[in-house]
C-alpha cells in the first residue's frame, strides 16, 4: 500500500444518522439525515466506500481501518469524498473539547446549527456578547437564565420593581426569602449561581421617554426589551429608534397579556423592517379593531382583575424560549433567525400551532432602506 | 336555581366589538373568537351590567324594551361560549391574592367559579409523577410548581453534571455532582417552601411504577435512557392498565424538536395507536435500506428548543392536572414538532385507534 500523505482521524457526527441501500449490485447510495436541523444529504459510492465510511470511529487513522479492511481504493478518490462529507458537516475530526465539560453538548449542537464558523468560535461568541434587558417579569427573567446558562457573560439588567408573594405565579427566579427585594438583584444572585463568571450590572430604574439610554445600551451586542409598562410599543419605539442608528440589534419579545404565548419581533439594522413601520403596520391592520374590556373594580389595590389576563409561567417560558432561539443563533452567528424576521406568531394555546402574520414596512420608508 | 336568579360576570379578558350588525367577541387569553348577529345598540352597555353581582333579573328591570326570557337566553349563550361565567362561589381571598393569573387562565375552561375553585382545589392537591429530570423534565417541574401543583413526585437516579448547567433548570453550579432529585426537591423547598417526592432510583419495570406514591391523576415521561421507545412502552404499559392520563414527552436525545402526545387512556390515541401508524411508515422508508448502527451518541443540545418542548409539555400538563374539558387540550393525537432550519411548528396526527389491543375500552 503507497505511503499515507492523507491520513485523518474522522468520525461521523453523532447527530447525523446513516441510511445505506442495500439494492442495488455495484453502488451504494448513503443518505446522511441530521437528526436536529432535519437537513438530508445523499452520495452514490462504491459499495467499499460505505464499509470505510462505516468504520470510521475517531479513534484510529484512515490507514488503520484501510488496511484492516484489506481494500486497495483510489486515495484521491477517497480524499474528495471525505472532504466533501466534512463541508457538509457529515463528518468531523474529533473533538478536543472534553465530552463532559460544561458546554460540551450546546458546542456539539452549535456545529450542526451555525455554518462558515467553528462552533467553538460560535460559542465564544455567545460568551462574549453583552445583553442589555429592559423588564426582567416572567418573560424577560426567563430569557436571561436561558442566555446566561448558554454562556453569555455580560449582561445589563434595567427593572424598577421588587418581588411580591404574587411574582411566585410567574417569576422563575421567585424565591420567598427574596420578597420585597429588587428584582434586578434578586435575578443577578439567581444568574451567579448558574454561573459565578457573569458580570451583571443592575439599573433599579424605569425605562421613561426622558431616560438617556446611550450609557445603558451603547456597548450591548443586542437588546431586548421586555417591559410592558409604560406599554411596550411605547418603549420599543423609543429604544428601536435609537439603536437603529447605533446599528445595535433590539428583540422585543412576546408573552405579554393578550399575546401570551407570542414570539417576539427582532429589530436589526440593515436586515428586517424597523420599529416604526412594525408599529405603524399593527396600526393600520388593527384600525377597525377597537374592543371594550370591562375591567371589575371590586378591588382598587390590587393590581390583578379578576377575569382578567391569564397566563400561567408554562406559557411566558414558551415567548422567552423562542426568544433565546432566534437570540442565540443569532449571536452565535447562524443564518436561521432571518427565515422569521418580520413576522410574529401567535401560538394557538387550543392548537399547538403557530399562526403567524407578515409585518410589512411602509412604503418608501427611508429606514428600512437604509 | 331559575336563569333569572342567577349571576353572572362579562369576563376581563373578553374584547368586544360593535360594528353595525355584528358583535365580535374575543377571549384574548386563548386568542379565540366568534361573532353574532345583534342589532341592540345598546349590546356593549348591556354586557357590562353582568359585573357579577347584579342577578339577570335585576338587569332586566334597567332594561324594560328586552324580554326577560330574551335576556335569560342570551346570558345562557354567552355562559355556554365562555364569555360570561357564573358567580356562584367566591374566590378565596387567599387564591386571589396568591393567584391570580391561575384563576383567570382556567376561566377559559369552566362555566362557573364553582368549577374553578374545585378544579384549583382538585389541581393543587393531585398526585403527579414526573419521571426523569433531564432538560425537560427539570423545566416542566418548576412550571407545574408555580401554577400551584403541590403535590409531586421526581423520579431520577443521575447526579447533576456540569454539562447539564446550560439547559437544565434548577440545578446551579454548586449543586454538581448531587443527585439531581433531591436537589431538585431542595431547591423547591427552597425557593417555594413546597414539599415534593424525591426518588433517586432508575425507571426500568413497570413494577418500578406501581410501588411508587402519587401515580393516580398524570405521569409525565421525560426519560429517555435506555431509549424514549422504551421508557414510553413502561409508561404506557402502567398507565393504561390504571386508566392514567399520561403525557409522552419530549425534547430528548434524538428527539431534541418532538414535542410528544397527552394520552386519555380510552379516549385519545395511545403511545401504540402512534406505534401501529408510524412503524409500517418507517418500514416503507427503510424497505431495502439499512440503517447504520452507532454507539453512545451524545448529540448536541440547546436550552431554549428544550425550553419550548417543556412549555408546551407543562401547557398541557396544567390542563389535565386542573380538569380542563378534554376538546381544550391540544397536544391530543397528535404530535408536535418544532423545525429548528425555519423555526416553525408542524404536527403529525394520528386518530385513535377503536380497536387497538392496548387502548381499547375492551382492553383497558
Amino acid at each position: 500500500m503507497e505511503a499515507f500523505t492523507y491520513d485523518p482521524v474522522l468520525k461521523i457526527k453523532d447527530s447525523v444518522d446513516v441510511y445505506m441501500s442495500t439494492g442495488e449490485p455495484h453502488v451504494c447510495t448513503i443518505q446522511f439525515y441530521h437528526i436536529n436541523t432535519r437537513q438530508k444529504l445523499s452520495i452514490r459510492v462504491d459499495p467499499t466506500f460505505s464499509e470505510v465510511l462505516s468504520a470510521l470511529d475517531g479513534v484510529k487513522p484512515l490507514s488503520k481501518h484501510l488496511a484492516d479492511f484489506g481494500f486497495e481504493l483510489d486515495l484521491d478518490e477517497l480524499k474528495s469524498i471525505l472532504e466533501y462529507l466534512i463541508v457538509n458537516g457529515v463528518l468531523e475530526y474529533p473533538s478536543s473539547t472534553d465530552p463532559d465539560s460544561r458546554y460540551s453538548r450546546q458546542i456539539n449542537f452549535l456545529s450542526d446549527w451555525i455554518f462558515g464558523l467553528p462552533a467553538d468560535k460560535a460559542h465564544q461568541r455567545i460568551v462574549d456578547s453583552h445583553c442589555v434587558v429592559f423588564g426582567v417579569g416572567a418573560v424577560g427573567a426567563s430569557i436571561v437564565i436561558n442566555l446566561a446558562r448558554a454562556g453569555v457573560s455580560n449582561f445589563t439588567l434595567v427593572d424598577n420593581k421588587t418581588l411580591t408573594q404574587q411574582s411566585s405565579e410567574r417569576h422563575p427566579y421567585f424565591s420567598i426569602n427574596e420578597i420585597g427585594e429588587p428584582k434586578v438583584h434578586a435575578l443577578r444572585r439567581y444568574i451567579e449561581k448558574i454561573n459565578s463568571d457573569v458580570s451583571v450590572k443592575c439599573i433599579q430604574e424605569k425605562l421613561l421617554p426622558l431616560t438617556v439610554l446611550s450609557s445603558l445600551v451603547d456597548s450591548a451586542t443586542v437588546v431586548i426589551n421586555t417591559a410592558d409598562e409604560p406599554y411596550i410599543g411605547h418603549t420599543s419605539v423609543k429604544l428601536g429608534r435609537y439603536l437603529w442608528a447605533k446599528n445595535i440589534p433590539l428583540y422585543v419579545a412576546g408573552g405579554f397579556d393578550a399575546h401570551l404565548m407570542s414570539t417576539g419581533d427582532f429589530f436589526i439594522p440593515g436586515e428586517s423592517i424597523c420599529v416604526d413601520c412594525c408599529s405603524n403596520f399593527f396600526s393600520v391592520a388593527l384600525a377597525d379593531w377597537k374592543p371594550s374590556y370591562k375591567v371589575h373594580k371590586t378591588n382598587p389595590t390590587k393590581t390583578h382583575v379578576i377575569g382578567g389576563s391569564g397566563g400561567t409561567y408554562s406559557m411566558s417560558l414558551f415567548s422567552a424560549s423562542y426568544a433565546c432561539v432566534q437570540l442565540l443563533n443569532y449571536i452565535a452567528g447562524g443564518e436561521a433567525y432571518k427565515s422569521k424576521l418580520s413576522q410574529r406568531g401567535e401560538f394557538m394555546i387550543g392548537k399547538s400551532e403557530v399562526e403567524w402574520v407578515e409585518i410589512s414596512a411602509k412604503e418608501g420608508c427611508d429606514v428600512c432602506r437604509k | 336555581m331559575s336563569v333569572e336568579n342567577k349571576v353572572f360576570r362579562l369576563r376581563s379578558c373578553i374584547a368586544i366589538v360593535h360594528l353595525g350588525q355584528i358583535v365580535e367577541f374575543f377571549d384574548s387569553n386563548l386568542r379565540v373568537g366568534f361573532s353574532i348577529e345583534q342589532s341592540y345598540p345598546e349590546i356593549i352597555g348591556l354586557l357590562h351590567r353582568f359585573d357579577g353581582s347584579l342577578t339577570v333579573s335585576s338587569i332586566s328591570a334597567l332594561y324594560p324594551e328586552i324580554l326577560i326570557h330574551e335576556l335569560c337566553a342570551l346570558a345562557l349563550f354567552l355562559q355556554e361560549k365562555y364569555v360570561l361565567i357564573e358567580v356562584n362561589e367566591p374566590y378565596s381571598q387567599s387564591d386571589v391574592d396568591s393567584r391570580p393569573r391561575l384563576i383567570n387562565t382556567l376561566e377559559s375552561y369552566f362555566h362557573s367559579t364553582s368549577e374553578v375553585k374545585k378544579a384549583i382545589s382538585q389541581g393543587s392537591k393531585a398526585s403527579v409523577l414526573i419521571i426523569g429530570l433531564g432538560a425537560v423534565g427539570s423545566w416542566v417541574l418548576h412550571c407545574l410548581i408555580k401554577a400551584g401543583v403541590q403535590n409531586i413526585t421526581v423520579m431520577d437516579d443521575d447526579v447533576v453534571e456540569a454539562s447539564n448547567l446550560h439547559r437544565q433548570d434548577l440545578f446551579f453550579e454548586a449543586d454538581v455532582g448531587k443527585p439531581k432529585a433531591t436537589t431538585a426537591r431542595d431547591s423547591i423547598r427552597h425557593s417555594y417552601g413546597i414539599e415534593i417526592k424525591a426518588i433517586c432510583k432508575k425507571m426500568e419495570s413497570v413494577e418500578d411504577l406501581g410501588s411508587l406514591p402519587n401515580t393516580q391523576n398524570l405521569i409525565i415521561n421525560c426519560a429517555d435512557f435506555p431509549s424514549v421507545d422504551k421508557t414510553s412502552r413502561l409508561v404506557s404499559d402502567f398507565c393504561l392498565k390504571y386508566k392514567t392520563p399520561h403525557i409522552i414527552g419530549g425534547g430528548y436525545n434524538l428527539h431534541l424538536t418532538l414535542i410528544g402526545q397527552v394520552v386519555i387512556p380510552g379516549l385519545t390515541a395511545c403511545f401504540h395507536c402512534f406505534d401501529q401508524v408510524l412503524t409500517p411508515t418507517n418500514a416503507a422508508d427503510l424497505f431495502g435500506v439499512k440503517k447504520l448502527n452507532r454507539k453512545t451518541r451524545k448529540i448536541g443540545s440547546i436550552g431554549p428548543v428544550c425550553g419550548v418542548s417543556a412549555s408546551i409539555t407543562a401547557t398541557e400538563a396544567i390542563k389535565v392536572i386542573f380538569g380542563a374539558p378534554l376538546q381544550f387540550l391540544a397536544v391530543v393525537n397528535k404530535r408536535v414538532e418544532f423545525n429548528l432550519s425555519n423555526f416553525d411548528f408542524g404536527a403529525f396526527t394520528v386518530s385513535r385507534n377503536t380497536v387497538c389491543k392496548y387502548c381499547s375500552n375492551d382492553t383497558i
